[in-house]
C-alpha cells in the first residue's frame, strides 16, 4: 500500500470531504449542512480578513516609516507559525497516537514510516488553509505595496506552502518529546485545553499588540517615539525569531537568495529530523501508551465503596451524567469554559486594546444612558445565551444515546436534569457577569430586582428553545467532538432564534425607557413577560421529551 | 413475557424493509435464541423490542405492558445489553453501576449487596475503581451486562452477548441466563454461535430478510425438516439458504 492511498483511505474513512461523505450526508437528509457550512465560514473567513487587513495595513504604514515595509511580512508570518505550533500540537498528538484507525494501520503490512507520512499530510492539511488565513492578507498588502519581482514571487511561493512545515515539524518534535518525558494518557485532555487557550491567548496578545500600535499610529499620538519603540520591538523580535527573519527577508528585493536559502534549510533540516525520529520511535510509543492506558489509577477501597453505596435521586444521577459527558473531550470542555466566560474576556480585550482616555469617553457617554441597567441586562443575558452548550447536550452523548433512551426515566427527567446543568452553567455565569457589570458601571442596585429574575428566566427559555432543537434532530453519529458541539447546526439555529428573543423582549423595553418611560417599570415588565414566557414554554418542551424519549427518537443502524 | 405482534420496520423511507410483519411470543421462564444471517433484521428486531427504534406497524408488548403506550413501565422491567457496549468512557466502573442504581432506584445496601455479587460473578471486582475508557473490549461487555442485570429485570434483552467474552466469562453468562430462567425471567438473546443456542435455548427463532422463518425447539425444527440427527448448524444453513434461494 502506498503513501498516498493511505491518505486518500484516510479522508474517505474520517471525513466528509469524499463522494462517500456526501452520500451519507444525503441518505442522513442532512445535505444541506455543506452549503450552510460553506456559508459560515465565507461569513467567518471575511470577517477574519477584514480584521486582519486592517492591522496589516497599519503595520505596513509602519514599516514603510522606519525603513522596513518587510515587517508585515514578517508579523504575518510570526502570527501563522506561532498560531500553527500551538493548534498542531494537539493535532499532532491526535493523528500520531489517539486516532481510531491505529488499530487497524497496525495490523496491517504497513511500515511505520509511512504511518508518519500520512499523519504528517494530514498534519499539514489540517493547518495549511490557517496558515494561508492568516498569511495571505499580509503578502497581499506587501505585494500591492513592493510590486511584483521573481524573488518575491519565488518567495511568496515558498512561504505559502514549503516553509510552514517548520511549524509543524516543531509541534512535531514538540509532540514526540512530550511521548517520552509525560504520561498523556492522563493529561492529554488538560494538554490539549492548555494548548487551545494558548492559541487563544497568542491570537488576543498579538490583537491587542497591534491594535494598541494601529490606534496610537491612527491618532498620531507620540508618533516618532511610537515608531523608534515599534522599530526596537522588531529588532529584538528579528534576533530572536532567525528563520522568520530570514523568511521575510527573502521579500526584499535586493536581499539576494541567502536569506531565502537559510529558511529553506532550517525547514529542511526540521523536516528531515521529525522524518528520521517519528518513525524510529512510532511503534514503542504507541505500544507504550496503550500499556499506560490499562494501568490506569484506581481509586481506594473508600471512595469505591463510597461510590457505590450512596444513592443519589435520578435528577443528581442524571447530572453528573451530564457533567461526565461533558467532560469527556477537550473540544466539549473548551467550548463550554469560552461561552461561559465570553462577557469578562471580550471586556478584558476591550480594556487591553483601547487606550485609557478613550475609556474614559466611552464610560462618560455610557454611564449618561437612560437605558444602562436594561441594555446592561440585555448584553449579559445574550453573552451567557448564546451557548452550544444546551443545544447538543442531545448530539453530545451521540451512540450513548441507546443508553439513555432505554433508562426507565421519562423525557421530562431528562430535560430537568439538562435545565438544572443549564442553569448551574450559565445562570452563574449570569450573575457573576452582572458583578462585573456593576462593579465597572454602578448600574443602580434597584436594578437587580429585574435583572436576576428576568435573567433567569430568559436562560429558562433559552434552553427551552436550545433543547427543542437538539431534541427534534439530535446528530447522534459524529466522528470528530467537533461535529456534535461546534459544527453541529442545531447551535446555529438555536443561538439565532435567542439572539432574536433577547431583542424582541428587551429592544421594546429600553425604546420605551428612551422614550421616557421608567426604567425600573420597563425592566420589571420584561422580567414578567420573560417568567410568564419561560412558565408557557417549559411544560410544552416537557411533554415534548416525552414524547421524544418514548419513542420519538430513533437509533437506527 | 414478550410479544411481538406483526412487526415490520422499513429504512431509507421505505427502500430497505429490514423486518416483515414479525409475530412471536416468549414465555416468561424461557431461554429463546434469536439467530440470522448479518442483515437478517435481529438487531432491528431488539431494538425494537427495547424502544430505540419505533416500529412502522405491529405492537411489542412486555409482561402485558405495550412500549409505545406506557414506556416507562416496559423500560422498568427490562435489562438490555446491546452488541457494542453503550457506557461513559469518563465514569469509573463504580461510578457508572451507582449512576445505574440511581436511575433504577436501588437502596444504598442492596445496591452494594447487587454490585458486588456481580462483580464477583463477572470478576470485575478489582477493575470498578478504574475508568471505563481504560476497559479492554471484554471488560466493558461485563460491565454492560452487570449493569443490565443490576436491577433484576424481569426481562433480559442481549444483542450477541457472548462476543469478546473470556471463556471463563462466557461460561458464568451461560450459567447466569439459565439461573435467570429458572427464576422465571424472560432471557431474549441473539447470536451466531450455533453450539451456545443448541445447548442453551428452550426455543430458537431463526429470522432471514426480515422475517421469522422458524421459532420452535430444535427437536420440533430436526422433526419438521426430517433430519433426527441434525445440528442446529446444518438446520441454520438450510433454512436461510432455503429462503434466500426462494427469493
Amino acid at each position: 500500500m502506498t503513501t498516498a492511498q493511505l491518505v486518500k483511505a484516510t479522508v474517505r474513512g474520517t471525513t466528509w470531504f469524499s463522494t462517500d461523505g456526501v452520500k451519507e450526508l444525503m441518505r442522513r437528509d442532512r445535505v444541506w449542512i455543506l452549503p450552510v457550512a460553506g456559508l459560515g465560514i465565507l461569513v467567518g473567513l471575511a470577517a477574519m480578513e477584514f480584521m486582519l487587513v486592517g492591522v496589516y495595513r497599519s503595520l505596513l504604514a509602519t514599516g514603510v516609516g522606519i525603513g522596513r515595509p518587510e515587517i508585515v511580512v514578517f508579523y504575518g508570518l510570526f502570527l501563522s507559525w506561532a498560531f500553527q505550533f500551538v493548534t498542531a500540537v494537539p493535532i499532532a498528538l491526535s493523528l500520531l497516537y489517539y486516532s481510531n484507525d491505529l488499530r487497524l494501520l497496525l495490523t496491517m503490512p504497513v511500515r511505520p514510516v509511512q504511518i508518519v507520512a500520512t499523519k504528517g499530510l494530514l498534519l499539514y492539511c489540517y493547518s495549511i488553509p490557517i496558515h494561508l488565513v492568516l498569511f495571505v492578507p499580509a503578502l497581499w498588502l506587501y505585494v500591492g505595496a513592493a510590486g511584483f519581482s521573481v524573488p518575491l514571487v519565488l518567495s511568496g511561493i515558498l512561504s505559502l506552502f514549503v516553509t510552514p512545515l517548520l511549524p509543524l515539524a516543531l509541534s512535531t518534535l514538540f509532540v514526540l518529546g512530550l511521548m517520552k518525558v509525560v504520561n498523556l494518557s492522563r493529561f492529554r485532555v488538560a494538554l490539549e485545553v492548555a494548548g487551545m487557550a494558548l492559541a487563544i491567548v497568542l491570537l488576543v496578545g498579538l490583537q491587542v499588540l497591534l491594535s494598541r500600535t494601529t490606534i496610537s499610529t491612527v491618532t498620531g499620538s507620540g508618533a516618532p517615539q511610537v515608531l523608534s519603540g515599534f522599530a526596537g520591538i522588531f529588532t529584538s523580535l528579528e534576533r530572536a525569531l532567525p528563520p522568520i527573519a530570514w523568511a521575510a527577508r527573502g521579500f526584499v528585493v535586493g536581499a539576494g537568495p541567502a536569506p531565502v536559502l537559510l529558511s529553506l534549510l532550517v525547514t529542511a533540516c526540521l523536516v528531515a529530523l521529525v522524518a528520521v525520529l517519528a518513525p524510529l520511535n512510532f511503534l514503542s510509543d504507541v505500544m507504550e501508551r496503550r500499556e499506560m492506558q490499562k494501568g490506569r489509577s484506581r481509586g481506594s477501597a473508600r471512595s469505591l465503596a463510597r461510590e457505590q453505596a450512596v444513592p443519589h435521586g435520578v435528577v443528581r444521577a442524571l447530572l453528573f451524567r451530564e457533567w461526565a459527558i461533558l467532560s469527556s473531550n477537550s473540544t466539549f470542555i473548551f467550548e463550554a469554559v469560552g461561552e461561559l466566560l465570553v462577557l469578562p474576556l471580550v471586556l478584558g480585550v476591550y480594556a487591553l486594546i483601547i487606550p485609557k482616555a478613550m475609556v474614559s469617553q466611552a464610560m462618560s457617554f455610557i454611564l449618561a444612558m437612560p437605558i444602562l441597567s436594561i441594555g446592561l441586562m440585555g448584553i449579559a443575558v445574550l453573552m451567557t445565551s448564546l451557548t452550544t452548550v444546551s443545544a447538543t447536550s442531545i448530539s453530545r452523548e451521540g451512540l450513548r444515546m441507546a443508553l439513555s433512551l432505554t433508562l426507565p426515566v421519562a423525557g421530562r427527567t431528562q430535560a430537568r436534569a439538562k435545565l438544572y446543568f443549564h442553569l448551574l452553567f450559565f445562570s452563574t455565569a449570569y450573575l457573576v457577569d452582572l458583578v462585573i457589570l456593576w462593579v465597572l458601571f454602578r448600574f443602580p442596585a434597584a436594578s437587580l430586582l429585574y435583572m436576576v429574575p428576568a435573567g433567569i428566566a430568559l436562560h429558562v427559555v433559552g434552553f427551552v428553545v436550545a433543547i427543542f432543537f437538539d431534541l427534534k434532530r439530535p446528530l447522534l453519529k459524529w466522528t470528530h467532538p467537533q461535529q456534535a458541539m461546534k459544527n453541529n447546526m442545531n447551535a446555529l439555529s438555536s443561538i439565532g432564534s435567542m439572539t432574536a428573543i433577547v431583542i424582541l423582549l428587551v429592544g421594546p423595553a429600553a425604546f420605551w425607557v428612551l422614550k421616557g418611560g421608567n426604567p425600573l417599570l420597563a425592566g420589571c415588565t420584561v422580567a414578567v413577560v420573560s417568567v410568564v414566557l419561560a412558565a408557557l414554554l417549559l411544560p410544552r418542551l416537557y411533554a415534548f421529551a416525552d414524547r421524544q424519549y418514548a419513542g420519538g427518537l430513533e437509533m437506527d443502524g | 413475557m414478550i410479544e411481538l405482534e406483526n412487526l415490520s420496520k422499513t429504512y431509507n423511507k421505505g427502500a430497505v424493509q429490514a423486518v416483515k410483519n414479525l409475530s412471536l411470543t416468549v414465555e416468561a421462564g424461557e431461554l429463546f435464541g434469536f439467530l440470522g444471517p448479518n442483515g437478517a433484521g435481529k438487531t432491528t428486531t431488539i431494538k425494537m423490542i427495547v424502544g430505540l427504534l419505533r416500529p412502522d406497524t405491529g405492537r411489542v408488548l412486555l409482561n402485558g405492558t405495550d412500549t409505545r403506550r406506557d414506556p416507562m413501565k416496559a423500560k422498568a422491567i427490562l435489562g438490555y445489553c446491546p452488541d457494542d457496549p453503550v457506557l461513559y468512557d469518563k465514569m469509573t466502573g463504580a461510578r457508572f453501576l451507582s449512576f445505574i442504581a440511581d436511575v433504577y432506584g436501588i437502596d444504598g445496601v442492596e445496591r452494594v449487596a447487587r454490585v458486588s455479587r456481580l462483580a464477583e460473578q463477572f470478576e470485575m471486582k478489582d477493575s470498578l475503581g478504574e475508568a471505563v475508557s481504560s476497559y479492554s473490549h471484554g471488560m466493558r461487555q461485563k460491565l454492560s451486562l452487570m449493569s443490565a442485570l443490576l436491577h433484576d429485570p424481569a426481562i433480559i434483552v442481549l444483542d450477541e452477548p457472548i462476543v469478546g467474552l473470556d471463556p471463563r466469562a462466557a461460561f458464568t453468562l451461560k450459567e447466569t441466563m439459565k439461573d435467570l430462567c429458572a427464576r422465571g425471567k424472560t432471557v431474549f438473546f441473539s447470536t451466531h454461535i450455533m453450539e451456545v443456542a443448541e445447548r442453551l435455548c428452550d426455543r430458537v427463532g431463526i429470522v432471514s430478510h426480515g422475517e421469522l422463518v422458524a421459532a420452535a425447539p430444535l427437536s420440533e425444527l430436526r422433526s419438521k425438516a426430517g433430519e433426527k440427527d441434525a445440528t442446529l448448524e446444518r438446520l441454520f444453513l438450510e433454512m436461510t439458504n432455503d429462503d434466500s434461494a426462494a427469493r
